[in-house]
């Protein structure tokens, strides 16, 4: 499939720039164009701070960041940037839509998410002059991943676009098929929530009380407040299930974004070196069942709020 | 003509509105008319000059009138492409730095534990002596125990989690003053994270 101009441009935009003190008018307030982009990066700043901080606050974010392997915060940071050119057409932290040039972005959304990590572990000492380099890139390279989402997601969080639907999002997220745009909500959604928990202890706290019983209930659960939140609670007009795509049954999709949610609580799992290919079966299946549970929770609101 | 994505995902094409700022058209519109309109910058896109208008107004929501370029709004200023270029930087900066992780030689675990014989000082009737422990390996390792033993007397401590190159300050309190020739400081266990 080709993409259209306009899905390319919006994605990279055009290597031209404009005059500083260009005056701009939006949503009625006049500004000049470099004062703006500067309260853009500012509202990426703060959305940032908002999502992370209770991450960065948590022992174990700064124990995982120590102890990842270098290859695998690579491929988290890669993964991140994936992630945050999804959440970016979704949200992002400008107010015009038709300002979003999702690759650069999301890029900038990392950057921030640097720069925000960066200044607070700093202020709280989690940084000192006597932490080594590999120390402080290893905390920044994690670290920069809640605080990325918080960027992309500021607008989300801390304000609104003129319309909140289908309209507030980027014509390459409007490309995408029913299908797609479900199991797009599912991943983000999912891996926003359940990287809240992801890192802390306590999911392997659980994991060693956890009976069968308890992870067969957890999974009819985790199914039962799905199917309800999206088709029974009728929390907005959205909770929609068209004719098109291979999920127009409401039981299909969710079981199928279910087992999606699983796959990203899965992944999400090893990459903060929870488990790996010698883990037994019986410990990660019921690993990935009680993560599994805040993905789900998360992917389902994706949907709705996607 | 161009490519305009609606509400519905679907592309339909929307007459555009010339912008250039420099036609027989532009010239005979009133600039307010763009700006009022909220759809179109009333500049040129590709120049990021703003053309006659001396304002640029463009929508919330992605309906703005796209012109030839297939842009809705001005190009970036330098504010922008400045966070572009410093993010960008950033984030290479990591990966790169993470990259010479990977390739270079793994030390396996290895510390150094420096117990400050000038920094000892009596408390009642013990003596307190500071030990540094530094991790000058290149991995991180866990519940390191450091034992600091003066004849019989064993005292010890345990670090939670020391990454690459980190030190950590312990005291121990010992019955005689310590020197050189009276203390071995060791660590006995750890684990890998």
């Amino acid at each position: 499939m080709t993409l259209s101009r306009t899905v390319k441009t919006e994605l990279v935009g055009s290597f031209k720039m404009s005059p500083v003190g260009l005056p701009v008018e939006i949503e009625d307030y006049m500004s000049s164009l470099g004062l703006h982009e500067a309260r853009e990066m500012l509202r990426g700043f703060a959305g940032a701070l908002f999502v992370a901080l209770p991450l960065l606050y948590t022992q174990e974010m700064w124990e995982r960041a120590r102890s990842i392997p270098a290859a695998t915060l690579i491929a988290i940071l890669v993964l991140a940037y994936a992630l945050n050119v999804g959440f970016t057409s979704y949200s992002g932290y400008k107010v015009a839509r038709s300002r979003s040039y999702l690759l650069w972005d999301a890029m900038v959304s990392l950057g921030l998410g640097v720069l925000a990590s960066l200044i607070t572990l700093v202020i709280t000492a989690r940084i000192t002059m006597d932490t080594p380099l590999e120390v402080i890139m290893n905390l920044l390279a994690l670290m920069a991943v809640p605080t990325s989402f918080g960027a992309s997601l500021a607008i989300n969080q801390l304000g609104q676009r003129e319309y909140n639907d289908r309209k507030a999002t980027s014509p390459a997220a409007a490309h995408l098929s029913e299908d797609g745009l479900k199991i797009t909500a599912t991943i983000l959604g999912g891996t926003l929530f359940a990287f809240n928990i992801m890192p802390t202890i306590e999911p392997k706290v659980m994991l060693v009380e956890l009976t069968p019983i308890h992870a067969l209930a957890i999974v009819i659960f985790s199914l039962a407040i799905s199917y309800s939140i999206e088709f029974m609670a009728r929390f907005h007009d959205s909770a929609r299930n068209g004719d098109e795509g291979a999920l127009r049954e409401r039981w299909v999709t969710t079981l199928f974004c279910y087992l999606v949610s699983l796959v990203s609580s899965a992944v999400l799992l090893w990459m903060f070196g929870y488990f790996g290919l010698n883990t037994p079966p019986e410990m990660w299946v019921q690993w990935v069942i009680i993560v599994g549970y805040a993905a789900t929770l998360g992917g389902t609101a994706g949907r709705l709020v996607l | 003509m161009s490519d305009q994505t609606t509400s519905e995902g679907k592309a339909s094409k929307t007459p555009s509105k010339c912008v250039c700022g420099e036609c027989k058209a532009c010239r005979s519109r009133d600039p307010k008319d763009d700006v009022s309109s909220g759809h179109s910058h009333g500049g040129d896109a590709d120049s990021g000059n703003p053309g006659r208008g001396s304002r640029v107004a463009f929508d919330s929501t992605g309906d703005g009138v796209a012109d030839d370029e297939g842009e809705s709004s001005p190009p970036p200023s330098a504010v922008t492409w400045t966070a572009r270029v410093l993010s960008l930087g950033m984030v290479l900066s990591l990966i790169g730095y993470l990259a010479y992780l990977i390739v270079r030689p793994v030390v396996p675990a290895q510390f150094d534990v420096e117990p400050d014989f000038k920094a000892v000082e009596q408390r009642g009737s013990q003596w307190v002596l500071p030990v540094e422990l530094t991790n000058t390996s290149t991995v991180a390792l866990a519940n390191v125990v450091v034992d600091i033993s003066q004849g019989n007397v064993t005292r010890s401590f345990t670090v939670v989690l020391m990454g690459e190159g980190e030190k950590a300050q312990a005291e121990v309190r010992l019955p005689e003053r310590p020197t050189l020739s009276n203390i071995t400081a060791d660590v006995t266990s750890y684990q890998s994270p």
